[in-house]
């Protein structure tokens, strides 16, 4: 287990995108300071409140997955480990995120949400490129999406955190 | 000539227009659709860079591409063709079009095949040329994979000059993991017209990623830099000042193309054309070396001995052969595993049998082992159309086995080495067979390290195979082929290779002469040798040459390697044969093993199956279900089980083995999750059913046409998101026309007994045990059922 988590950590090329933007709560959705829509009562519901969001976007990179698929070849219990650990640190590299987004709302005199990803709820999946282009996650972590809206690298995670007085 | 400027003289390009734009358009659309909206704004924009002195405007086309326009009504073509009007509109002395990347990762990483992405970029290419660009530029690139399809529709489509550039993380690494080294050795291979680095960090990060461009490139280098990143409110950090004192310090290297990446406005290029001004590039010594690569590995060959693994390759292995036909790839990329885990620096991938469609073959299974191991690979075929499709597939420079002295051979191979960047294995045979002495053997080497220059492939690029025959049959000409290697060595300063387990065919005890005679070749100075590196007489002889000759440091490889042989053979032989139940679920893979062989002595393979086998994983199966072992012990007995399999099979002869039948396996189409099917796959192989994986995001016609073939009577899908969940539906409907013997079961984190229904399916297995239970209702429990 312990060489499982140090392989892993020796491949994770964790990398965080955010980015602010003020948005309101509209019937049913949430719009963006730059015209953005989610058409989400769930989303709508968590930021009711919220002046401002931070959209985040987060990667423990392809290597990662590389590292995963060629385990599953030498060790399919490791290769689980594995995976099951590299989902612990994803989430670990977002709560670091969130914290420091916590942080910078603070300094602004806000409180913050918890963070909100897609999938959740109504909140469809279908929301991802939108929330890959609000974080410039391409260029600055590599993250990119599929026709099925899926994340690649497969270890990334989007989410919105919304501001409040 | 543009390519002649490009190598002579020092060019500015322009900086950044996406950060000129900002704000300038809504979000959520793309900055392209304004050279049709608002064509006014960006040519404003070039204005001010031609102003500010830049010699080459890239258009506004960065993200053109199919892909990404989809959704706006545009075609790439009117698109392109807008952008280039407006930057000429400009005044721009040149204009490049500008190619970033496709928006979506290529396999195995993401879902886009390969040929996809060349006729995405071959599309963009085939409008700027048609609209009058002056060169391509292919930038801020993170994947080898991805560069390669955009030079590849170049080639094919276009004549104007190519510059490749790359955009690098903190780590000195892209985002896919690859290194300066990778990415030189790699577009060198190619033939780009220019490389480069763009994008990053900052501009000062970069310098060690500079400097082994400029050590190893053979064309001029591009240094492309971000000014920062943008913090929080948009404003980037470094200064126009800063920005050309950086890149003037790279000109002192040997940059001698320049520009700017996000945030350089154009005071940035007016203060970098200020401090290059009057400047003429410096010359650079190029260091040449013999090196390929994977994706983001590279492999020099360099005299310590390259171990190029020989084992697959379907000649003699009947296993191996039945794997390819099968299309059973989890077999042959298991070959390829423990190649690389025995020390392989490089695999050789043959799939020349007589029957079967080869240029398909080698190119999905060239496929499938770059998705999971990453070594460079050698594309071996004596059919020149195969190698073309191999080396068209494959991820980075490979080493293309072979080419012959014959004339023909040479006419077919080099050009496929030349447009696809491979290093070439250059056999010393010719159309009058394979001379008898060594000068006569040296000279067609000679012949066709001249030729392949002709083709502009440098003599580095290629590896000379002096032919090794068998002791058995030509025994006075083994010494020859020793010689072959000194002359080529010495005369040609050539590298050398040897296929070394031909020496001993039809001889007793082939190790050990295969292993003497590499260690004479060794001496001779042979640089690399296509062998089995999972032979211990052959892995000891290198690691030994290693040592003796100096190139394992303190013989610290040579130490680490055979200081811990005692001790693992020690605790084999101390493995206590407790009840086999025991054994196999608490995952005790050589006891469990060692126990089987003794039962063998006294039973029936078969019987052991029911008796010991299959009630041992029974066991470690009810123990799951009742949450007294976790998933990883079960994958741990199952694959103690599997392993014990194996053993009994190999005493087996019968046609059908243990096989208790067939199961096809596959993640929909869309779907690159794949780990949960992959857990279900030991388990079922555990049990002794024959699984053939088709892999990941997998076309249903493919699912289907292979359940027909195969003659399927169970087939397992796996779907991980609710939007691939229509995939699979659709998967079923095909399996419904071509195979309707065929029974479907399902799984996935999304699925449920209601969500299955509504696909079609059969069967819903919750879990991997729940996998086993429907197998064996479909198949039987027992062999012949």
């Amino acid at each position: 287990m312990d060489t499982v988590q140090t392989e892993i950590k020796s491949y994770a090329t964790p990398r965080v995108s955010f980015k602010e933007y003020a948005m309101r709560v509209e019937a049913g959705a949430v719009v963006l300071e730059d015209g953005t829509v989610f058409n989400s009562a769930n989303l709508a519901d968590h930021l009711s409140g919220s002046e401002k969001c931070a959209v985040l976007a987060a990667t423990l990179g392809a290597e990662t997955d590389a590292a995963i698929r060629l385990l599953q070849y030498k060790d399919m219990a490791a290769a689980l480990a594995a995976d099951n650990f590299a989902n612990a640190l994803i989430e670990e590299v977002c709560d670091k995120a969130e914290a420091e987004i916590a942080e910078t709302a603070r300094k602004q005199g806000f409180y913050t949400t918890t963070r909100y990803s897609c999938g959740y709820g109504d909140f469809s999946l279908s929301n991802q490129p939108d929330l890959l282009r609000l974080t410039n996650a391409q260029r600055v972590a590599g993250i990119t999406v599929n026709e099925s809206h899926l994340l690649l690298p497969q270890k990334s995670v989007t989410a919105i955190i919304g501001y409040w007085k | 000539m543009l390519i002649n400027r490009l190598k002579n003289e020092m060019l500015l390009f322009d900086g950044a227009m996406g950060t000129m734009l900002e704000g300038a358009y809504k979000s959520g659309e793309l900055p392209e659709i304004l050279n049709i909206t608002n064509p006014d704004l960006i040519t404003r924009i070039h204005k001010q860079y031609v102003a500010a002195g830049s010699d080459i405007i890239t258009a506004n086309t960065f993200g053109a591409n199919a892909l990404k326009l989809k959704a706006t009504g545009y075609s790439a073509d009117e698109i392109i063709a807008a952008a280039i009007k407006n930057a000429k509109a400009a005044g721009a002395p040149l204009v490049a079009l500008d190619i970033g990347p496709l928006g979506q990762l290529l396999k195995p990483a993401g879902t886009l095949g390969f040929e996809n992405a060349v006729s995405l970029f071959a599309e963009q290419i085939l409008a700027g040329t048609k609209h009058g660009a002056s060169l391509i530029l292919i930038e801020t690139m993170s994947d080898l994979y991805e560069i390669k399809a955009a030079v590849i529709a170049a080639k094919e489509c276009s004549t104007l000059p190519v510059i490749a550039s790359l955009t690098f993380d903190k780590n000195l690494h892209t985002f896919m993991g690859c290194d300066a080294r990778t990415a030189v050795t790699f577009l060198n291979a190619i033939g780009v017209d220019a490389i480069g680095v763009n994008c990053c960090q900052n501009p000062f990060d970069i310098a060690p990623i500079i400097d082994v461009f400029t050590q190893f490139s053979r064309p001029p280098v591009l240094v492309m830099p971000n000014a920062g990143l943008p913090d929080a409110s948009g404003g980037y950090s470094v200064l126009p000042k800063q920005f050309a004192d950086a890149l003037t310090g790279y000109y002192k290297k040997g940059v001698s193309l320049f520009g700017g990446c996000c945030g350089t406005t154009p005071e940035y290029i007016a203060q970098l054309k200020k401090s290059l001004k009057g400047k003429k590039p410096i010359a650079r010594q190029t260091e040449r070396i013999t090196a390929v690569t994977s994706g983001n590995r590279t492999a020099v060959i360099d005299g310590k001995i390259t171990v190029i693994g020989e084992r697959i390759n379907p000649t003699g292995k009947p296993k191996l052969k039945e794997a390819i036909k099968k299309n059973d790839i989890g077999f042959i990329i298991g070959e390829a595993v423990a190649q690389q885990d025995a020390g392989a620096d490089i695999l050789d991938v043959n799939c020349g049998l007589p029957d079967i469609d080869e240029a398909a073959a080698i190119a999905r299974v060239t496929a499938e082992i770059q998705s999971v191991v990453n070594l460079p690979l050698q594309i071996d075929s004596v059919n020149p159309k195969a190698i073309e499709s191999g080396v068209r597939i494959y991820n980075g420079k490979p080493l293309i086995n072979s080419v012959s002295g014959e004339k023909k051979s040479m006419a077919s191979i080099f050009p496929i080495a030349k447009k696809y960047g491979a290093a070439v294995i250059g056999l010393t045979l010719d159309e009058n067979g394979i001379p008898d002495c060594a000068e006569q053997r040296f000279l067609i080497a000679k012949r066709i390290v001249k030729t392949a220059a002709s083709y502009g492939i440098p003599k580095e690029e290629i590896l000379i195979d002096s032919l090794v025959l068998t002791a058995s049959a030509q025994q006075e000409q083994v010494f020859e082929t020793i010689k072959t290697i000194r002359l080529v060595k010495e005369r040609l300063g050539v590298n050398t290779v040897l296929g070394v387990s031909n020496v001993s065919f039809g001889l007793p005890n082939r190790a050990y002469l295969n292993s003497i005679f590499l260690t004479a070749a060794m001496s001779a100075g042979l640089s690399s040798a296509i062998v089995n590196p999972l032979s211990e007489e052959i892995s000891s002889a290198i690691k030994a040459f290693r040592v003796l000759s100096g190139s394992d440091k303190g013989a610290a490889d040579y130490i680490a390697a055979f200081s811990a042989v005692s001790e693992s053979k020690a605790s084999t032989s101390e493995a206590v044969h407790k009840d086999l139940t025991a054994l196999i679920s608490s995952g005790q893979r050589e006891a469990s093993k060692t126990a089987i062989r003794d039962l063998l002595t006294t039973a029936e393979p078969l019987v052991i199956m029911d008796t010991y086998l299959i009630p041992a994983l029974d066991f470690a199966g009810k123990q799951y279900e009742t949450g007294k072992i976790y998933l990883p012990q079960l994958i741990q007995a199952a694959e103690t089980a599997k392993g014990c399999f194996d053993v009994i099979n190999k005493v087996i002869k019968t046609e059908a083995g243990t096989c208790k039948g067939k199961i096809i396996l596959a993640t929909v189409k869309g779907d690159v999750h794949d780990i949960g099917k992959n857990i279900v796959k030991v388990l079922l192989q555990s049990y002794g059913y024959e699984i053939i994986d088709l892999g990941k995001d997998v076309d249903g016609d493919f699912v289907a046409s292979e359940a027909a073939k195969n003659r399927a009577r169970l087939v397992g899908l796996s779907a991980l998101m609710t939007t691939t969940i229509p995939a699979m539906r659709q998967t079923i409907e095909k399996i419904r026309i071509s195979a309707p013997q065929c029974k479907v079961m399902v799984g996935g984190a999304v699925l449920n007994e209601e969500y299955a229904k509504l696909v079609g399916a059969d069967y819903y297995a919750p879990d991997a045990m729940a996998g086993v239970k429907i197998a064996e209702a479909v198949l039987g429990k027992k062999i012949g059922e």
